[in-house]
C-alpha cells in the first residue's frame, strides 16, 4: 500500500492511494496562494494600477518589465493570475481509477486532472458538493474571463532568472506547476464524471474495495472516507468539524478501527476560536457602521458567509445597525443562497426540522425578503442604481486579486472610515493587501476556521484509536510563529508519518489475509476434524476462480471421459490426476513420553541435547539421529530403514491425522 | 398599636395555639412556624426579664410537662418544647419555678438517669430521633446561663451524654453537641481557691462530696479536657475531628486556668498527629492552631503554637499545606520567618508554573528546604490540569489576599510577584512566558478563565502595593492585551476593566505616555467591546467608561483624548441599544462625558459644544418611551448627578419641569423615588438661592410641590416616604425661613386643589372618602379644607399631619403579615380549616 502526495498544502490536499490493485486519488485541491505574486485584475480601468513601472534588474542585466510591476514596494507578476496544480509528474495520472472528493474547496484543481492527463476514471461526491463546487468553479472562470488579459508572462519562472528577483518571488516554489484557469468546457467536462453518493452509502470498486462517504460536518454534504477490503480499513478524513454550524454533525464513531487514518484538512489558524472570531467579526461590523464607515468582507460565495449572515441576523437588533443594506455580490451570488435552502437531507437536525415548518433553514432568506441582504452578479448593471452607504458588501475574491472585491478595495481604502474584515483563512491578509498600500481604511483580521482544531482531533483519535496516522509535516511540529505551542502540534504514539508534496509513503501494514468463497457442494465434501477445542480443520481439493477480484473454491471438474477415437493416437493431455490428498500430520511429540515409548521398544540408550528449537535424540546404539522441532520431526538414520519405519512410526503416534 | 398591646394580643392566643401542638391530629401549616414562635417569645423573654411568663401562662408549663411525659408527641414537637424548656429556664427564676414542677428534669436530665430502666419519659421514648437529640442539646444550651444551670449538668451527670452526642451519627446532633460543649468551657469561672484547683488537677473534687459551684463546672470542665485528650489519640478518624473543632470552637473563650489546662491536655496529642502526617487533618489542626493564635497562648513559648504550625507545613499534600500557609499569612500577628515561609510557600505554584524565581526565602536556608519538601510532589501535580488549576487558584487568590495587607510582601517581592502574575496572564493569553518555565505545565493553562480570573484579581489588589508603579506599563499593555483578545470570556473583561481602572488611576498626572496609552490602546479596543455581541461586555465596558471618566474628569488631557477618540458617539449610538441594561449604563457613562466636558469648557471650545443639549434631548425621550425601568431611572440619577455639580449644562433648566412630570408619573417605583431625588436636590439647590418668596416660586414653576403631593400620595410605600421626608424638610424651611425673613404667612405660593388631580386625591384621601385603609389614621380631620379657594402651601404643608404619616410609613408593608399574630393566627386557622375540611368530606 502506498500513499502519493500531490500537494503539500495541509487543507487542499490530493493524494493518491495505491490499494489492493485499485488507485483512489484523495481530494484535488487547488493551492491558489499562489496568485497572491501577481496584479490585482481591476474591474474598472484603474490609473493606478495601469502606470506601474516595470521591475529591471539593478544592474541592468534582467529586463522583465513586461511581466513584473513594481507596485507599493514589492514585485507583482502582471499577467492572468495562475494557481499551483496538483504534482502531474509523480505517478501516471491515467491509472488513477476513481477520485474521491470530501468538500467543494478541495475539488477546484478537478479539471486539471480530469482533462488532460488521460484520466478516464470515475469521481464521487455527494450533491451539495458537486452543486457548490460546480458555483464555485463557474465563479472562478467567470472572474478570469470577465477581465482577460492575452499577456502571459513566463520568463520570470525561469529558474536562473527567478533566483535573481526580489523577495518574495525568489523564494516561491513550485512555479512550474503554475497554470492559468480552466475554461467553462472543462469545468462541464470534469463535472460530468461525477458520480453522486449519500452518506454512508457503500460504493464497491473492482469488488476489491469498497468506499464510503461520511458525513465530516464542516460543510454542505463534506465527507469523510472510508475506504476498506474485508481485512483492511483506510480512513481518509480531510475538512471536518465537531462545532454546531449548519452542516450534518460528523460521524465519528464509523471511523473506529482504522489500521491507517489519513489525516488533513485541520484549521489553519489554531489559535483563533471561531466563536471569539464571529464576535470580533461583529463588533468591529458594529462599530464602522455606527461611525458612518462602510464594511467590506471577501470572502468565499458559499460556506461560512452562511454562518456569518446567520450571526448577522440574531446581531443586528442588538447592534442596532439601523438601515444599512448587506450586499452580497458574486456571479453565483443567488444560486448559493438558493442551493443551500434546499440540501434540507445535509443540514443539521436544528434546520432539518424547519423544513417542515413554513420557513427556510438559514434566515437569510428572511434578509432577502426583508430587503436588508441584497445580492447581484456584479457591482455592473442594478447594483449600481442601488448602492447606498454605509453599508456592508460580502464578495469575492478573498485574494482580493481578481473579483468584485478589486473595486471596492479601490474606492473605499482611501477612508480611514471604511473597514476591511478578513473572514477566510485561506490567504494571508498582508499579503493580500501588499498590492493596495498605503491603505487609509481599517484592516481586521478575524479568520473564521471551523474545521478541526488541535485539541479537538487529539481527543477524535483516541476514541477512534486508528493504528496509523498519516498527516502533512506542518502537524507534526508547532506553527513557525508559536513555537512554544506543544499544545498545537499532533503528538501521537507511534508517531505520525508525515509527508510533504512528492512524498510517497509505504504505509506501515502488510496485507495478511484475503477473502475466499467456496461453494456449497465443495463445502458439503469437506471433513473437518477438530485439532483444537473450537478450531477445526480440512483438506480442501479445489480450483481457485478469481474474477474483479473476486475469489471463489470450485469443486474440481470430473474428468471428462474421452470419446473412443479412431483418429490417429496422439499425445494427449491428460487431466490431472485426482489422489485423494495425504493425511496431514500436526501436534507435538512430547520428550517424555516419547522417550518411554523408544523404551519401551529396546532403545534404552538415548542421549537427549537441548536445541533452540527443540530437542536432537541420538539413539547411540543404533547410530540415529532424531530432532523433533517445533515445525518439523527428522529421522537421520543411514541404511536402516526397518529402524527408520519404526521410528517414523513411533513419533506418528504422538501426532494427528486428518 | 404600640408593641406591649400587641404581645398582650398575642399572648391571649398562645393557650390555644398550645393546645393545637399538643393534638396529635393536626399538622403544622408550614415547617418554619415552630422557629418564629420561639424567636417571638425569646424576644419577649429577652425583652422583659421581670415578667415572668411562666406565672402569667401557666398552660406553658402543662404543655412542657404534659409533652415531655407523653411517648407519644410528635419528634418535631417535643424538640420545640425543649427549646423551649431552655428558653423559660434561662433566666434564675424561671429555673427554679420549672424545676419545682420536675419539668427541667423531665425534659433534661430523664434520659441520662434513667438509661436503661425503660421508665416513662417522651424523650426517652424519642431519643432515637435526631431532631429530638438536637432539640435536648440546644434546650441544654439555652438554659445554661447561670449556675444551678450548671449544678444540674453536673450532678445529673449530663456531661458524659452531651460528650456521647459528640460522636452522633446525625451531624447536626453532633455539631449542637460540640456547640455545647464549647459553651459548657467558655462557661464563667468562678475563682478557685488553691485547695480546689489541687482537687481539680486529682480529680477528686466529687469524691470529696463538695458542691459549690466552682467545683460543679471544674468537675464538669475536668470531664471534658480528659475527653478530649483521649479523642485525640483515638484511632476514630470522626472522634479525632470533633475533638478538634471543640479545640477550635473552644479556645478563644476559655479563661485563663481552664485555657492552660486545656492546651497542656491538647499539645502532645498534637503533635503526635502532625507527626504523623494525616493529610485530612492538617486543616482541622490548623484551625485549632489559629484559634489558639488569637489567646494569650500564642505569647506563650511553651505552647509552641508556632512550632505546631510550621509543623502544618510540612505535613499533607502540597495544597493542604498551601491551605494551612495561606492561614498563617493571614494571622494578625505572627513571627517574620513564619510568615515568610509561608508566603513562601503560597507563591510556589506561581513561581513554578512561570518560571520566575521570587526569592521570597533565602536560598540554602532551613525554611527553603522546608518549602522546597513539598517541590517533587508539587510539580507532580502540577503537570494535571485541574489541579494545577485550583493549586493556582489558591496561590492567586493568596496574593490577592496579601497584597491587601500590604506590609506582607518583604523588600522587592512585590514588583517579582507582580511580573510572575503577568506572566502567568500572558500564557492565558497563549503568549510564552519568559524566562521559559523548565517544563510544559503551563500550556494546559491557555485560555484558562479561572486563572486568569484570579491572576485578575490578584492584579487589582496589587495595584494598592508601594513599589509596582514602576511595572504599570507593562500592566497596561497586557490588560489591553486581555481586552483586544476575542476569546476572552465576559467575566474576564469585566476583570480586566476593574484591573484598569485601577492601574490607569495609579498615576493621576498627564503625561505623554498615558495619553498615548488611552487613544492608541486602550479607546480603539473599548470603542469595539462597547461594540460587543454580548450585552454583559458592552455593559460593562460602557460602566468602565463612565468610572474611567469620573476618575480622570480633572485631566485636560483626558477630555481631549475623550473628544477625539469618537466614543461620545459610540455611547450616544448606544442609547438605542437593544438591552436595557446597556441603555442605562450608555446614559449614566453620557452623563459623566457631558459633565467633563463641561469642567474643561472653559479651557477648550470642543467640537462637542451641543453635545448636552443632544444628550438632554435624547434623555428626555427615553424618560417618555423608554419600555424598561432601568434607562428611566438612570436619566433621572444622571440629571441628579448634573445638578450636584458646581456648573450644570445651561439647558437643563428649561427641561427640569417636563423631566419631573413625566417622571412621577412613571409606572415604577423606583423611577418615582428617583424624581423625589431630584426635587430634593432642585429644592436645595434653589431655596438656597435669594429670597424664599422667589425660590418658592421658582420651586412652583418647575413642578417641583406637585411632584411632591403625588409622591406623597402614591401607593408606593418607598415614594410616599421620600415625599413625605421633602414635605417635613420644606416645612422646617418654610418655618425657619419664613420667621426669619419675616414674611406674612400667606406669601407661598397657593393653589386651588380641586384643579389639580393630586389636590383632589389630596382632598379625597384626608376625608377618607372610600374607606382608604392604606392612608394612615393619623391623617388630618376631615372636612375643614376650605372649599374652592386657593390654599397655600404653607397652609397644605401645616395641615398634612407630616410626622404621623412618616411613622406610618417607617413601618415595613408586610409589618401585619410577619407579625406573631399573624403567624398564631395562620397557626390556629389550620385547625378551624381541618374541622371544616372534616365536614366538607362528607
Amino acid at each position: 500500500m502506498k500513499l502519493y502526495c500531490l500537494s503539500g498544502h495541509p487543507t487542499l490536499p490530493c493524494n493518491v492511494l495505491k490499494f489492493k490493485s485499485t488507485t483512489i486519488m484523495l481530494d484535488c485541491g487547488l493551492d491558489t496562494t499562489s496568485v497572491l505574486q501577481f496584479l490585482p485584475l481591476p474591474l474598472v480601468h484603474s490609473q493606478r494600477l495601469s502606470k506601474l513601472p516595470g521591475w529591471v534588474s539593478k544592474d541592468g542585466a534582467i529586463n522583465l518589465e513586461k511581466e513584473l510591476k513594481e507596485c507599493a514596494g514589492r514585485v507583482f507578476v502582471d499577467s492572468q493570475p495562475e494557481f499551483c496544480l496538483p504534482e502531474k509528474e509523480l505517478l501516471d495520472l491515467s491509472t488513477v481509477d476513481v477520485i474521491l472528493i470530501s468538500n467543494y474547496h478541495c475539488m477546484m484543481a478537478l479539471p486539471y486532472i480530469t482533462e488532460h492527463t488521460g484520466f478516464t476514471g470515475t469521481v464521487y461526491a455527494t450533491e451539495p458538493t458537486l452543486q457548490i463546487g460546480r458555483l464555485l468553479m463557474e465563479e472562478l472562470v467567470n472572474f478570469m474571463e470577465r477581465v482577460p488579459k492575452a499577456q502571459s508572462a513566463t520568463c520570470w519562472k525561469n529558474k536562473e532568472i527567478q533566483r535573481l528577483l526580489p523577495c518574495p518571488l525568489k523564494d516561491v516554489q513550485d512555479v512550474y506547476a503554475w497554470k492559468r484557469c480552466y475554461s467553462l468546457q472543462e469545468v462541464n467536462s470534469a463535472l460530468s464524471k461525477v458520480q453522486l453518493v449519500g452518506y454512508s452509502q457503500k460504493v464497491e470498486l473492482f469488488g476489491a474495495v469498497q468506499v464510503t462517504p461520511l458525513s465530516s460536518g464542516y460543510s454542505l454534504g463534506s465527507s469523510n472516507w472510508i475506504i476498506q477490503s474485508h481485512y483492511e480499513k483506510v480512513s481518509y478524513v480531510s475538512g471536518s468539524s465537531l462545532l454546531t454550524t449548519h452542516p450534518q454533525p460528523m460521524d465519528q464513531s464509523s471511523l473506529k478501527n482504522s489500521d491507517v487514518l489519513i489525516l488533513s484538512g485541520l484549521t489553519q489558524i489554531p489559535t483563533a476560536n471561531p466563536d471569539g472570531m464571529l464576535g470580533e467579526f461583529c463588533s468591529n461590523l458594529a462599530m464602522t457602521i455606527r461611525a458612518g464607515g462602510n464594511v467590506l468582507v471577501p470572502c468565499h460565495s458559499s460556506g461560512v458567509i452562511y454562518d456569518l449572515l446567520e450571526c448577522l441576523y440574531q446581531f443586528m437588533d442588538s447592534a442596532n445597525l439601523g438601515t444599512a443594506p448587506f450586499y452580497f455580490i458574486s456571479p453565483v451570488a443567488n444560486s448559493s443562497l438558493e442551493f443551500s435552502q434546499i440540501f434540507a437531507e445535509w443540514l443539521c437536525q436544528n434546520k432539518q426540522s424547519k423544513v417542515y415548518l413554513p420557513e427556510p433553514p438559514f434566515p437569510h432568506a428572511e434578509l432577502v425578503q426583508t430587503n436588508k441582504l441584497k445580492h447581484y452578479p456584479s457591482i455592473h448593471g442594478d447594483f449600481s442604481s442601488e448602492f447606498r452607504q454605509p453599508c456592508v458588501v460580502f464578495t469575492g475574491h478573498p485574494s482580493l486579486r481578481f473579483g468584485d472585491v478589486v473595486h471596492f478595495m479601490e474606492l473605499w481604502g482611501k477612508s480611514s472610515l471604511n473597514t476591511i474584515i478578513f473572514t477566510e483563512p485561506d490567504f494571508s491578509y498582508l499579503d493580500a493587501l501588499a498590492p493596495y498600500q498605503p491603505l487609509a481604511m481599517k484592516c481586521v483580521y478575524c479568520p473564521i476556521d471551523t474545521r478541526l482544531n488541535f485539541h479537538q482531533v487529539s481527543k477524535l483519535l483516541k476514541e477512534v484509536q486508528p493504528l496509523h496516522v498519516v498527516c502533512p509535516e506542518q502537524y507534526t511540529q508547532p506553527p513557525p510563529s508559536q513555537s512554544h505551542r506543544s499544545d498545537l502540534m499532533l503528538e501521537l504514539q507511534p508517531p505520525p508519518m508525515a509527508y510533504r508534496r512528492c512524498s510517497v509513503l509505504g504505509l506501515p501494514f502488510r496485507r495478511r489475509y484475503e477473502r475466499i468463497h467456496i461453494l456449497p457442494e465443495l463445502a458439503k465434501s469437506l471433513v473437518p476434524s477438530e485439532i483444537k477445542p473450537g478450531i477445526s480443520v480440512a483438506t480442501v481439493s479445489a480450483v481457485l476462480h478469481s474474477k474483479d477480484n473476486k475469489h471463489i473454491l470450485q469443486p474440481v471438474p470430473k474428468p471428462v471421459p474421452v470419446p473412443p477415437t479412431k483418429k490417429r493416437k496422439r499425445v494427449q493431455e491428460e487431466p490431472p490426476e485426482r489422489l485423494a490428498p495425504k493425511p496431514l500430520l500436526n501436534g507435538a511429540v512430547p520428550l517424555d513420553p516419547f522417550l518411554a515409548t523408544l523404551h519401551k521398544h529396546g532403545i534404552a540408550e538415548v542421549k537427549v541435547e537441548e536445541t533452540p528449537d527443540g530437542h536432537i535424540l541420538h539413539l547411540q546404539a543404533e547410530d540415529t539421529l532424531i530432532q523433533l522441532e517445533e515445525d518439523g520431526t527428522h529421522i537421520v538414520c543411514d541404511n536402516n530403514e526397518p529402524l527408520r519405519t519404526t521410528l517414523r512410526d513411533l513419533v506418528l503416534r504422538f501426532l494427528q491425522k486428518f | 398599636m404600640d408593641q406591649g398591646t400587641m404581645d398582650a394580643d398575642c399572648i391571649a392566643l398562645l393557650p390555644g395555639v398550645l393546645t393545637f401542638l399538643a393534638d396529635p391530629k393536626q399538622s403544622l401549616p408550614d415547617d418554619t412556624c415552630l422557629e418564629k414562635l420561639l424567636d417571638w417569645l425569646t424576644n419577649i423573654i429577652n425583652e422583659d426579664d421581670d415578667r415572668n411568663l411562666l406565672d402569667q401562662q401557666p398552660c406553658l408549663l402543662e404543655f412542657i410537662s404534659s409533652m415531655c411525659a407523653s411517648k407519644t408527641t410528635d419528634p418535631i414537637i417535643l424538640s420545640f418544647t425543649l427549646k423551649l424548656t431552655g428558653l423559660l429556664a434561662a433566666t434564675e427564676r424561671g429555673f427554679s419555678r420549672l424545676e419545682e414542677r420536675g419539668v427541667v428534669q423531665e425534659a433534661f436530665a430523664c434520659k441520662a438517669e434513667a438509661e436503661g430502666d425503660g421508665g416513662g419519659g417522651g424523650v426517652r421514648a424519642q431519643w432515637g430521633e435526631a431532631s429530638v437529640r438536637c432539640g435536648w442539646l440546644l434546650g441544654l444550651r439555652a438554659l445554661l446561663q447561670h449556675h444551678p444551670a450548671m449544678l444540674f449538668i453536673s450532678q445529673r451527670g449530663l456531661t458524659k451524654l452531651i460528650l456521647q452526642l459528640q460522636r452522633d451519627k446525625s451531624l447536626f446532633v453532633a455539631a449542637a453537641a460540640n456547640q455545647l460543649l464549647a459553651h459548657i468551657l467558655n462557661f464563667p469561672h468562678p475563682p478557685m481557691t488553691e485547695q480546689q484547683q489541687q482537687q481539680q488537677q486529682q480529680g477528686t473534687a466529687q469524691e470529696n462530696g463538695s458542691s459549690g459551684p466552682e467545683c460543679n463546672t471544674a468537675t464538669v470542665t475536668a470531664e471534658i479536657v480528659g475527653h478530649v485528650g483521649e479523642a485525640l489519640v483515638s484511632q476514630e478518624h470522626f472522634r479525632v475531628l470533633q475533638a478538634l473543632r471543640l479545640l477550635a470552637l473552644s479556645l478563644p473563650g476559655c479563661g485563663a486556668p481552664l485555657l492552660g489546662s486545656v492546651w497542656r491536655g491538647a499539645l502532645g496529642p498534637l503533635e503526635v498527629l502532625l507527626e504523623a502526617g494525616m493529610n485530612k487533618l492538617s486543616l482541622p489542626i490548623m484551625e485549632v492552631l489559629h484559634a489558639a493564635s488569637t489567646t494569650e497562648l500564642f505569647s506563650q513559648s511553651d505552647a509552641r503554637v508556632e512550632e505546631l504550625m510550621r509543623a502544618t507545613l510540612r505535613v499533607g499534600e502540597p495544597k493542604t499545606a498551601i491551605q494551612c500557609a495561606s492561614a498563617i499569612t493571614r494571622l494578625q500577628h505572627c513571627s517574620e520567618p513564619l510568615k515568610r515561609l509561608a508566603v513562601g510557600i503560597v507563591l510556589q505554584p506561581l513561581e513554578f508554573i512561570t518560571g520566575s524565581p521570587l526569592q521570597i526565602l533565602p536560598n540554602g536556608s532551613g525554611d527553603a528546604k522546608q518549602a522546597n519538601s513539598h517541590q517533587p510532589a508539587l510539580r507532580e501535580q502540577l503537570c494535571q490540569k485541574s489541579q494545577c488549576i485550583s493549586l493556582l487558584s489558591l496561590s492567586l487568590s493568596s496574593v490577592a489576599e496579601l497584597s491587601l495587607a500590604n506590609s506582607l510582601f518583604v523588600d522587592a517581592s512585590v514588583e517579582a510577584v507582580t511580573g510572575a502574575v503577568l506572566q502567568l496572564l500572558k500564557v492565558g493569553l497563549g503568549q510564552s512566558p519568559s524566562p521559559s518555565p523548565p517544563n510544559k505545565a503551563y500550556i494546559q493553562l491557555i485560555g484558562c478563565s479561572r486563572v486568569q480570573r484570579c491572576g485578575l484579581d490578584a492584579l487589582i489588589s496589587l495595584s494598592s502595593c508601594e513599589g509596582v508603579r514602576c511595572l504599570r506599563q507593562e500592566v497596561l499593555d497586557l490588560l489591553h492585551q486581555c481586552l483586544q483578545h476575542p476569546d476572552s470570556d465576559p467575566t474576564v473583561l469585566q476583570k480586566t476593566l476593574q484591573a484598569l481602572l485601577k492601574w490607569i488611576c495609579l498615576d493621576s498626572s498627564d503625561c505623554s505616555e498615558k495619553t498615548h496609552f488611552l487613544t492608541q490602546s486602550l479607546f480603539p479596543a473599548l470603542m469595539k467591546r462597547v461594540c460587543d455581541m454580548h450585552w454583559e461586555v458592552r455593559d460593562s465596558t460602557l460602566e468602565f467608561i463612565t468610572q474611567l471618566i469620573v476618575n480622570s474628569s480633572d485631566s485636560v488631557a483626558f477630555s481631549g483624548a475623550l473628544r477625539g477618540s469618537g466614543i461620545v458617539s459610540l455611547l450616544l449610538a448606544c442609547l438605542d441599544d437593544s438591552e436595557g441594561y446597556v441603555r442605562a449604563s450608555a446614559i449614566s457613562a453620557l452623563g459623566q462625558a457631558v459633565t467633563a466636558a463641561q469642567h474643561q469648557g472653559e479651557t477648550n471650545t470642543n467640537s462637542h459644544h451641543s453635545l448636552p443639549e443632544e444628550v438632554l434631548t435624547r434623555l428626555l425621550a427615553i424618560l417618555a418611551q423608554d419600555t424598561e425601568g432601568f434607562p428611566r431611572r438612570a436619566v433621572l440619577k444622571t440629571v441628579t448627578s448634573w445638578l450636584s455639580r458646581p456648573r450644570p449644562p445651561p439647558d437643563l433648566d428649561q427641561s427640569l419641569s417636563a423631566l419631573l412630570t413625566l417622571g412621577i408619573d412613571d409606572f415604577d417605583w423606583e423611577v418615582k423615588v428617583h424624581t423625589l431625588e431630584l426635587a430634593e436636590m432642585v429644592m436645595d439647590k434653589t431655596l438656597s438661592r435669594g429670597s424664599l418668596t422667589e425660590a418658592l416660586e421658582r420651586l412652583q414653576e418647575y413642578g417641583v410641590f406637585g411632584v411632591l403631593f403625588k409622591g406623597l400620595l402614591d401607593c408606593d410605600r418607598p415614594v410616599a416616604q421620600k415625599a413625605c421626608q421633602l414635605l417635613l424638610k420644606l416645612r422646617e424651611v418654610l418655618e425657619v425661613k419664613g420667621e426669619s425673613a419675616g414674611s406674612p404667612p400667606g406669601d407661598t405660593p397657593t393653589f386651588h386643589l380641586q384643579s389639580h388631580q393630586w389636590g383632589e386625591d389630596l382632598l379625597r384621601k384626608c376625608k377618607g372618602v372610600n374607606g382608604d385603609s392604606d392612608w394612615p389614621r393619623e391623617g388630618v380631620p376631615a372636612g375643614d379644607w376650605p372649599k374652592g379657594e386657593e390654599v397655600s402651601l404653607r397652609e397644605v404643608v401645616g395641615r398634612l399631619d407630616l410626622e404621623g404619616m412618616r411613622q406610618a410609613l417607617a413601618r415595613s408593608s408586610d409589618h401585619a403579615m410577619a407579625s406573631p399574630r399573624s403567624l398564631m393566627e395562620d397557626i390556629l386557622a389550620v385547625a378551624q380549616r381541618s374541622d371544616d375540611n372534616a365536614v366538607d368530606c362528607y
